[in-house]
């Protein structure tokens, strides 16, 4: 009997080696952001280092300056069709080459593969590559004046955009023209805290990702769409942006979601955000976009 | 090779006994208790001076067949109960009914020593653990007194966290633990968001955990099974009870009538001066209760044929507008109905057939600025079973049975009054199983079982193979080992905060049940009477598991097997439990060696990594002491290794965002790098009980939980800050002694 209790203790001492908990040491990495837009011209790209936790951030600090940046057009079969070189400009911002040169050329076409490439110095080759969505049309809205949390929330009539592979998944954006504290929604007044927040902060927003399903399909082909009061912040003049995003996207904005939490994870447990960049982390990402400007107006 | 293993051992069953039976007699019966008539389960009766033995089944039936003609003294043992002695003379041929009552004992004498017997055959059987609801009642506890956080102290199961009840069973999710109350499936069986579950100790007559390597009358889950009995109803005199608590009050009532028995438990919450008198204050709800409500009723028709009706319904009921044009509202809870009818064929065969029906349902309602968010969750399972117990002779006993229902899901979720998510499951499930156990002699059980599971979404055939054996070199030494195949057809989407919005959804065409393997390695031992030192070693897989994918943001428009994401896993342990369930001094001593892990496509790079409630050791030390002159006192020590959590490695920053305008901040992380701080906690507590005016006794409970004021943490969240640092923030479990008061009275 002790001798197998005995066995027992050294058997559990050894198997506590198998502890899977482990911690790995802090790597710096390239961190790649760029957004291109279907149909428009192709957008900047940035770089920058990611930092140890303990150390304060300071982006200029962070940002790569001297690196090699492309971005390819590529060909159905995965050869590069066509290279824009990009140069740098301001604190790891890298924009096109001589824009004027390139043309119509310079405008990201829609369903097609773009691929980045940064040779950075220390680094090495970081690539990450796009399928950019097809774009759409805003065909019309219910009203241009939009009374808040009245009986009529803003609906947009949009042509479907393509996605291979899948349906088309968005993101509401809405941006106040002149935000200020006295024309924050009721729901907004109360989150705002005058001491934290500084009103810019909440100029801008984007809803959750929202799947296409979700929405009606027109006997013409169209679906309509409607903003969700949630994602309105302000009283007054705000632009409305639909944006049907790429896997990119999808998957780093669901990703990074769960980090800020929200998910069936435990409390505590931080998954790392998709990515889809090869040898370093960030988002090159597309998406495509319409807009229309409404005025919100108090219910009453 | 099982399965051929598995054709012998029915072949033996088939040709063993009944040759010889015609010569022998035989003793069977029912064991009760004296003061009530309630049926104890797996309550031991053995021949004194023999090696023959057995313990009684669910209905509290044992049966000793083939027994030589003579005299015996048999005897009949549970804890808490005074043995029972008789001097029985047996006839050739003779069949002897004999029901036992045994007279409760709160302090178990020592009298009598039965030695060589195959006594706790069951109660020690591999993989199985028992809680009496004394000491249920007995713990001190936060709040209300909880079967689950009682369970939670046995070596092998652990907690969450302080604030949850669910149950993390030898490296599995509360999912993975089959919960039956009077046979009937319970599917979120929690109050208060999860922090107690809904089993009123006053109504509970029986608790069983199989931990690992179920038999074969079990099936629908990979790990686990926790079978719960309610009380039939005092057969002997009316009684009653009342305890009132900071949380909530309890009333039961349970007595007699002319053909059999009835019992009715009820439990509220009783917040509502509480919440009247912190009315207007952030945070506090409009609303808030609970209840549950147990009641049984029992009809003796004859000697060989009972029948029973049990129901149990619970519901937390939740109104919480939190800020303006912010609200939360939530209902969720549990119906369940079972009738039961337990009839004996004949002194050997023994059968019981059970008709369920089970209810869950979750509508939580959310309303931020305007937007809302619904979700309608119901479960509906509606079953019948059959269980067959055969014994031909002492060495063979042969189990069969069926269980088949209908399981209906609903899942209806809308997002602005837009309907995104609407699923509707429904189907048949089947089991069969066939279970033989062979003892060949005193020193070797063996038990084998194949069950067979069908669940028509799917088109799912399974096949279940059980095995196990046990060898005792000597009276007091148990050497066991135990395999099994295990599938699952269901999964439960839950959130370690809050239980409330648990969602149960199902196997379907492309996506296959979960399975695994469990193998079990048991040394039981009795060092003294009643001093018990088990200890039981475990490996299991967990494959094809499929869980909500958590990186999901919309399910609208997704085929259903894109709702999940599929992983593997594996757990190994070993659990020591040192248990004295005699005399002044009563408890045990737990510990744990634990390892779990998990693997699924998108967290921590698709490597296996620990999940949260992975604890590598794990101690419990339960003690109650009975001071005498009515005084009791009752104490919990744990003590755990630090859960698993992820720190982050480093961060990085979007500064041209174009969805916001704030700069996004981003951890690098390594999925669950590190642990959180040791866990311990000390709880104690005193009870007296007394005299209550002549009509009844009083019971007061004085409890301290978290008595050193151990600030365990439950998690951490990390915080950007505007000098570009990031701040970690620690949320704590209870972190203060929290003091706990009852009164019951007793009629």
């Amino acid at each position: 009997m002790r001798i197998a209790l005995l066995i027992l203790l050294l058997g559990s001492v050894l198997l506590a080696a198998c502890d899977l908990v482990e911690d790995t040491p802090f790597r710096e990495e390239v961190v790649v952001e760029s957004y291109q837009v279907a149909a428009r011209p192709l957008q900047p790209v940035r770089l920058s280092r990611t930092a140890g936790i303990d150390d304060p951030y300071d982006a200029e600090a962070q940002a790569i300056v001297d690196a090699t940046v492309w971005v390819h057009l590529l060909a159905e079969d995965g050869g590069i069709e066509r290279s824009y070189e990009y140069v740098h400009q301001d604190r790891g911002e890298y924009v096109p080459v001589s824009t004027s040169s390139i043309g119509v050329a310079a405008f990201v076409q829609p369903l097609r593969r773009y691929r980045l490439e940064a040779e950075v110095p220390g680094f090495g080759t970081v690539t990450a590559t796009t399928v950019v969505p097809d774009t759409f049309r805003l065909v019309g809205v219910n009203s241009t004046r939009i009374a808040y949390q009245g009986p009529e929330p803003f609906e947009a009539r949009v042509t479907r955009s393509q996605y291979p592979g899948r349906q088309n998944v968005f993101i509401f954006v809405t941006e106040a023209r002149d935000p200020a504290i006295e024309q924050l929604t009721p729901f907004w007044r109360e989150i705002f805290d005058e001491e934290e927040n500084d009103i810019e902060e909440f100029r801008r927003t984007r809803s959750p990702i929202i799947n296409e399903a979700n929405y009606d399909v027109n006997p013409d082909g169209t679906i309509t769409v409607r903003l969700p009061w949630i994602a309105v912040r302000f009283y007054g003049l705000t632009v409305t942006a639909i944006n049907a995003i790429d896997d990119n996207l999808y998957d780093f904005i669901r990703s990074l979601d769960v980090q800020q939490g929200g998910s069936t994870l435990g409390p505590g447990e931080i998954p790392a955000v998709l990515d889809h960049v090869e040898n370093g982390t960030g988002i090159f990402g597309s998406y495509a976009t319409v807009s229309a400007q409404i005025e919100i107006e108090p219910l009453f | 090779m099982k399965y051929r293993l598995l054709g012998w051992m029915l072949l033996l069953a088939a040709l063993g006994g009944p040759a010889r039976a015609q010569e022998r007699a035989s003793v069977s019966g029912f064991v009760r208790d004296a003061t009530s008539g309630e049926t104890l389960l797996l309550a031991n009766v053995v021949l004194e001076g023999t090696t023959l033995g057995t313990a009684t089944n669910n209905a509290g039936y044992y049966t000793l067949p083939n027994l030589p003609p003579g005299a015996y003294t048999l005897v009949a043992r549970y804890i808490g109960y005074r043995d029972f002695r008789a001097a029985i003379s047996l006839a050739p041929g003779e069949h002897l009914r004999l029901d036992i009552d045994l007279v409760p004992d709160d302090v178990a004498l020592d009298e009598v020593v039965v030695e060589a017997e195959r006594d706790e055959a069951e109660t020690r059987a591999i993989g199985v653990a028992q809680i009496s609801t004394e000491t249920v009642k007995r713990l001190p506890t936060v709040l209300e007194p909880d079967v689950f956080r009682s369970l939670q102290l046995l070596p092998g199961v652990k907690a969450a966290s302080d604030f949850s009840s669910g149950l993390y069973i030898r490296g599995g999710g509360p999912d993975q633990t089959l919960i039956l109350l009077d046979r009937t499936a319970v599917y979120n069986p929690s109050h208060f968001f999860g922090f107690f579950s809904t089993f009123n100790p006053d109504a509970i007559k029986d608790v069983r955990l199989y931990k690992g390597g179920y038999p074969a009358e079990y099936g629908g889950r990979l790990g686990s099974v926790l079978d719960i009995y309610n009380k039939d109803g005092n057969r002997r005199a009316y009684e009653g009870s009342l305890s009132l608590g900071l949380l909530a009050s309890r009333a039961l009532v349970e007595g007699p009538y002319a053909k059999g028995s009835w019992m009715l438990a009820v439990r509220r919450s009783t917040l509502e001066p509480l919440l009247a008198a912190l009315e207007g204050q952030d945070g506090i709800p409009d609303g808030f209760y609970f209840y549950d409500v147990n009641g049984k009723v029992n009809f003796d028709a004859s000697d060989d044929d009972r029948l029973s009706l049990a129901f149990y319904a619970g519901t937390d009921d939740l109104d919480f507008p939190f800020i303006d044009e912010a609200s939360f509202d939530l209902r969720y809870g549990n119906q369940t109905v079972s009738a039961n009818w337990t009839h004996l064929f004949s002194q050997r065969l023994f059968s019981n057939f059970t008709f369920t029906g089970s209810r869950y349902f979750s509508r939580p309602d959310f309303l931020f600025g305007g937007t809302s968010f619904s979700r309608r969750n119901n479960v509906y399972d509606v079953s019948a079973k059959g269980d067959f117990e055969f014994i031909p002779n002492e060495r063979h006993s042969l189990s069969a049975g069926f269980w088949t229902g209908n399981f209906t899901m609903r899942l209806r979720d809308t997002f602005d009054d837009q309907e995104g998510l609407r699923e509707r499951i429904q189907t048949v499930y089947a089991a069969v199983y066939l279970q033989e156990t062979y003892r060949p002699s005193s020193l070797w059980m063996l038990r084998a079982g194949l069950r067979g599971s069908y669940y028509e979404e799917g088109n799912h055939l399974r096949l279940e193979p059980r095995l196990s054996v046990e060898y005792q070199p000597t009276a007091d030494v148990r050497l066991q080992l135990g395999y099994g195949r295990y599938y699952q057809f269901l999964t439960l989407i839950t959130s370690e905060l809050f239980s409330a919005f648990d969602i149960w959804l199902t196997t379907g065409e492309n996506v296959p049940p979960a399975y695994g393997d469990q193998y079990v390695a048991g040394l039981k031992t009795t060092l003294a009477p009643g001093l018990n030192l088990d200890v039981e070693g475990y490996y299991r897989t967990m494959r094809d598991l499929f869980e909500l994918d958590p990186f999901l943001p919309d399910a609208a428009g997704l085929d259903y097997g894109d709702l999940f994401h599929y992983g593997d896993g594996y757990a190994f342990g070993t659990e020591v439990l040192l248990q004295r369930t005699r005399g002044r001094i009563s408890g045990f001593l737990g510990y744990t060696f634990g390892v779990t892990a998990r693997r699924f496509p998108n967290l921590n790079e698709g490597e296996y990594y620990a999940p949260k409630y992975d604890r590598t050791h794990d101690l419990s030390a339960v003690a109650n002491v009975d001071l005498g002159r009515g005084w009791r006192f009752s104490g919990v020590f744990q003590y755990g290794t630090g859960q698993a959590y992820t720190e982050p490695q480093g961060r990085w920053k979007l500064v041209n965002d174009p969805f916001t305008s704030v700069a996004t901040n981003v951890l690098v992380t390594t999925f669950n790098n590190r642990r959180l701080p040791a866990y311990h906690r000390l709880d104690a507590g005193f009870s007296r009980t007394g005299p209550f005016f002549k009509l009844g006794e009083y019971e007061v409970q004085l409890q301290a939980i978290n008595v050193y004021g151990r600030r365990n943490v439950w998690f951490y969240f990390f915080e950007f800050n505007d000098d570009g640092t990031v701040s970690r923030n620690e949320v704590p479990q209870i972190p203060f002694p929290l003091p706990n008061v009852s009164l019951t009275l007793r009629f």
